[in-house]
């Protein structure tokens, strides 16, 4: 059977590549005042009707037939450029669009429509691709762009605790989410106890969001695919910009290597609140942050280009006493991640292969360290990523792309390194780290065909694997998505994905912290897995056809999910395993998105009706329960509007339903076992059985450009987080009620209004 | 000049911003808890030769606050005390009725212990009209070999640790679980006034083990540790229990840290007791008196 596939394939692969005096038109697009590949570019051929877009690295490939052709490019925010060719051979044509101030909401009118063309003709469903000015827009907490809490608000993603950046997407856990940063996965996504994400939004380019329907390029993970890309920096000339802001400031400088040939950007941010308390009041302010992102790239020749990027931040705690006896108390925490990437891009001859190869160094670990009444204790923990991988996009023929590739990476674990000194070693036990080494491979192959001028299809396979302590476990996950195009503004489409997950993250589901271990499979614990099927109807309309709308239908179910068992001990256990159990998931929804990427309005509204489901033969007496996550309704609308080219608002409603919980609703007099004592016992209702209240909340930003001028332009902005001070549910207390004089359960948030005010530059 | 006072003056928007959201913390929602049914809750203490204590109690509102559960109480006594109640015990024939003892506790002076046999206990409460049910066993006893504290000091803490030394035969041909007991003779008729308040964050002295690593029917040293101080008067325990009472006496261990409430998943402790709570169980201890030094 495979064989007869293989060569099926075979005999259509060569079929697809014959088209008779067919030539490929191939190069880069970028961004003319800066140098920026520009991804997603829509490149046409007026004459034929033969289009494609720019991939992640700003490359694309075009077949067409001999003769003449008009190459029209498109992208949101800048002047269209149309290149007259006469083919008579393969063509290496790299362009550079300009924004045209005359021509902009002309342009961007045009842009708009032909990305709303390609929001109905693509297989891609469940993915989210929003422009990065639209993200900075959107306000949030601190005042702080932040990326991850703009994802949080479109359909799919739930947000965890009030502020903070856990994502839950279709029902999945915050641990199946691969967060990449040029290729690179970041493990900790969160600064300040998760306040804040690690993205600093000044060095990043691109985001793509994928819920569903993955490519085969992507795997894993079990519920998402959050693929950042940072910035390459200006080509063109030195630049700098950057922002002061309530918590934190960022500076990021870029500029030309060689001109036109190759730049860099470098970008850092801290925290200062620390500093302004120091020199504010007499008190002290243990904590701060920071984070440097930094890239290089050079273009060797046409075909060659190459990158060096690399990412680098901590979390600092550190806070020291001395008590009347002398004795040190102290404690020291710091916590990051450092990311490297290196790749190297390359067309080759004949112009219809790309290849891109990556080597990727990745690393997470924290250090605790406690000094107490003469006890010292350190707790380290480190995962050092090491990984190589090549991915191939070779287009045949105008109607057929194929993407291939392979990856390799190898994971050491180091968890819980355990050091003491002191009396405390009575307690604890000191313990050195030992290494987990895992293998973790995948290959695939992705095909995108457009059948005919109704059907296109995306169908893949990637295979898997990873070993760890003498196992090998591997995984067979098959892709496909269709589209049927019903007009020429009517689709329809439906997916299937099958992802597999090597890794899993030991935390308690009461508190979230950076400390949370991420650990490999073992004997017991079996790779996740999941398949998921969805459905969705796409569409765009309105003046200019600005308006895209999507509704998507899926279903998702989870294999070897892993829970902790009732009354798990987590905290420096180093048999977790004995505390984990195995059960399935399942998730199910709807999705509902109206976008408008364009004109003096712009923004998103966006609905989720949704379901999360676990089912445990170990927990709640084998009786289904509600992830944790789950909540039933999620509506979102986050609104820009230009009132003039230098005033503008913008603002962000939402509202979900409420997070299930599980309370103490009754208790019971024990005695101890050997009656030596009574104690008090809780009685837990069916587990997530019930509900916190809905939360809804306004966030508002009023943004003031500064006049331009030649050498320097600013941009202040003033805003408001949870404007009209609801509760966001972040804990649930149980206090007196005097009315009653009984006890009532409280739902209680971590922040009322908070104004920011920040000033962004550019000079 | 200039750029310094901006520089101020934007620190100080940006306190006053941090400011105002210290000051306008939002009202806390009120979530709304039904309360739940009372259920009936058994517990159990065999008293050698032929004696047995039970405790018979409701659940309660959770949210009737800690600090008011006065057991001398008369609207507690009332509420959770079952205080009008018929129980009795079958078993090879034989019914044994218990009396009441005081408001929640009943006795028994004439259960004799048959190895192999059920155990059948039936409560009927009036007030509520409910009945439940649970079945035990009694187990062999286990005689004790060697049983010694060894004192540890822990000169900056200021605290002393003792770590109990058990020896024991495994019984043999069947998978054993084991409970021992601590009991401090100072503070065990104070502890056992059901009067006062009750708080859930007690050191609860006890361990639960079981034989799965060790040989059938072997030797078996248990060393655990205990946190008492010197002079102190205990009546050291071993019993070997069901696993089903040694599955609710780990779970109630798990739940009584309170390291693991704030971090631990909820746990309900398992029951024998069909339609209710707590947990049946007569067990036999080889107990020795020691005092530590």
């Amino acid at each position: 059977m495979p064989k007869s596939f293989l060569y099926v394939f075979f005999i259509w692969l060569v079929a697809t590549s014959l088209e008779a005096q067919q030539f490929a038109v191939s190069g880069y697009v970028y961004d003319h005042a800066t140098g920026e590949t520009l991804i997603g570019v829509r490149v046409q051929d007026s004459l034929s009707g033969k289009s494609t877009v720019t991939n992640t690295y700003g490359f694309y490939t075009i077949t067409l037939p001999s003769g003449a052709c008009l190459l029209r490019f498109t992208y949101l925010g800048f002047a269209n450029l149309t290149k007259p060719l006469r083919l008579g051979g393969n063509v290496s044509l790299s362009v550079r669009l300009g924004e045209d101030e005359n021509l902009l909401q002309q342009v961007v009118i045009s842009a708009s429509g032909s990305r709303a063309q390609e929001h109905v003709k693509t297989t891609e469903m469940g993915k989210l691709s929003v422009p990065m000015e639209l993200l900075k827009r959107t306000p949030v907490l601190f005042g702080e762009n932040d990326l991850i809490k703009a994802i949080q608000l479109m359909p799919g993603v739930k947000r965890g605790g009030e502020g903070t950046v856990g994502m839950f997407v279709r029902g999945g856990g915050s641990d199946e989410n691969l967060i990449l940063l040029d290729e690179a996965p970041v493990y900790n996504v969160g600064h300040a106890l998760g306040f804040l994400s690690v993205f600093n939004t000044n060095a990043i380019k691109h985001v793509e969001l994928y819920k569903g329907a993955f490519p085969a390029q992507y795997g894993g993970r079990l519920s998402s695919i959050l693929d950042v890309r940072m910035r390459e920096g200006n080509d063109q000339r030195l630049h700098a910009q950057g922002s002061i802001g309530n918590i934190a400031s960022n500076l990021s400088i870029e500029g030309p290597i060689v001109k036109e040939k190759g730049s860099f950007i470098i970008s850092g941010r801290r925290s200062y609140l620390d500093r302004l308390v120091d020199w504010l009041t007499p008190s002290k302010f243990p904590y701060y942050f920071y984070d440097l992102n930094a890239k290089l790239n050079y273009k060797t020749s046409e075909q060659d280009r190459f990158f060096l990027s690399s990412y680098f931040g901590r979390d600092v705690l550190a806070a020291n006493a001395v008590d009347s006896s002398g004795l040190n108390t102290g404690i020291d925490t710091r916590i990051g991640n450092y990311t490297v990437s290196a790749r190297w891009n390359h067309i080759y001859p004949g112009q219809k292969i790309f290849h891109n190869v990556t080597l990727v160094r990745s690393q997470f670990r924290y250090n605790i360290a406690g000094e107490a009444f003469g006890n010292n204790i350190l707790i380290r923990s480190a995962i050092d990523d090491y990984a190589a991988k090549a991915d191939f996009d070779y287009r045949p023929s105008s109607r057929t792309t194929i993407k291939m590739g392979a990856a390799l990476t190898h994971h050491i674990f180091r968890p819980n390194l355990i050091s003491v000194q002191g009396d405390i070693s009575d307690f604890l036990k000191a313990r050195k780290s030992k290494a987990i080494l895992n293998q973790e491979f995948a290959a695939y192959v992705g095909v995108d065909n457009i059948v005919n001028p109704r059907w296109r299809i995306n169908f893949g396979l990637r295979l898997s694997g990873s070993t760890v302590e003498r196992v090998f476990y591997s995984g067979y996950e098959p892709r496909l998505s269709a589209r049927y195009q019903l007009n020429e503004r009517h689709s329809l489409k439906i997916g299937y994905a099958r992802m597999t997950q090597y890794l899993h993250l030991v935390a308690s589901s009461s508190l979230a912290l950076p400390t949370d271990l991420w650990y490999p499979v073992t004997k017991n614990v079996r790779p996740g897995a999941s398949d998921q099927w969805s459905v969705g109807w796409f569409t765009y309309f309105g003046k200019n056809e600005a308006v895209q709308v999507s509704v998507e239908l899926y279903s998702k179910k989870l294999y070897n999910m892993i829970e902790y068992r009732e009354g798990a001990r987590l905290l420096l256990n180093d048999n977790y395993e004995a505390e984990l159990v195995r059960g399935t998931g399942d998730a199910s929804g709807i999705e509902w998105m109206l976008q408008k990427n364009s004109g003096r309005w712009s923004g998103w509204i966006g609905y989720t009706l949704s379901w999360a489901t676990r089912l445990f033969p170990d927990l709640n007496g084998g009786v289904p329960f509600y992830a944790r996550y789950d909540r039933r309704h999620d509506f979102s609308i986050v609104a820009n509007h230009d009132f003039t080219k230098r005033f503008g608002f913008s603002f962000a409603w939402v509202y979900s339903s409420g997070s299930p919980f599980t309370p103490i609703v009754s208790k019971y007099v024990m005695p101890f076992p050997n009656y030596s004592g009574v104690d008090l016992l809780a009685v837990y209702p069916l587990r997530n059985s019930y509900r916190l209240n809905a939360s809804h909340r306004l966030d508002i930003d009023f943004m003031i450009k500064g006049r331009k001028r030649r050498h320097w332009q600013g941009e202040w902005h003033f805003g408001a987080y949870n404007f009209y001070n609801r509760t966001q549910p972040n804990r649930v207390s149980i206090v007196f009620d005097e009315k009653t004089g009984k006890e009532k359960y409280q739902e209680r948030g971590l922040f009322g209004v908070i104004g920011s005010l920040s000033y962004n530059f550019k000079f | 000049m200039k750029t310094s006072s901006f520089g101020r003056f934007f620190i100080l928007l940006a306190f006053l911003s941090l400011h105002t959201a210290c000051n306008l913390s939002p009202e806390p929602l009120d979530i709304a808890i039904e309360e739940p049914p009372q259920r009936l809750v058994i517990s159990s203490y065999w008293i050698p030769p032929q004696g047995a204590i039970f405790t018979f109690t409701r659940t309660f509102s959770a949210l009737l606050g800690e600090d008011s559960i006065d057991l001398n109480d008369a609207y507690i006594v009332d509420r959770v005390l079952i205080d009008d109640a018929l129980g009795i015990i079958r078993y090879n024939g034989t019914v044994d009725t218990l009396f009441k003892i005081s408001p929640g506790v009943y006795g028994s002076l004439n259960t004799t212990q048959f190895l192999a046999t059920d155990y059948v206990l039936e409560l009927t409460d009036f007030k509520t009209q409910q009945t439940v049910r649970a079945v035990t066993r009694f187990l062999p006893k286990i005689p004790l070999d060697t049983l010694y504290p060894v004192q540890r000091i822990l000169p900056n803490l200021g605290d002393t640790l003792f770590t109990f030394n058990f020896q024991f035969t495994d019984i043999t041909g069947v998978e054993n679980y084991y409970l021992a007991t601590y009991t401090n003779i100072n503070t065990l008729a104070e502890n056992f006034a059901l009067g006062g308040g009750l708080f859930n964050f007690n050191q609860i002295q006890f361990n639960v083990f079981s034989d799965k690593n060790n040989g059938d029917g072997m030797p078996i040293q248990y060393q655990p540790d205990f946190g008492g101080s010197a002079g102190d008067t205990l009546v050291v325990s071993l019993s070997n229990i069901s696993k089903g009472y040694y599955e609710f006496l780990a779970a109630y261990k798990r739940s009584g840290n309170l390291l693991s409430q704030l971090t631990g998943e909820p746990v309900n402790l398992p029951t024998n007791v069909e339609g209710g709570y707590g947990y049946f169980a007569l067990i036999r201890p080889s107990a020795r008196t020691v005092i530590l030094q």
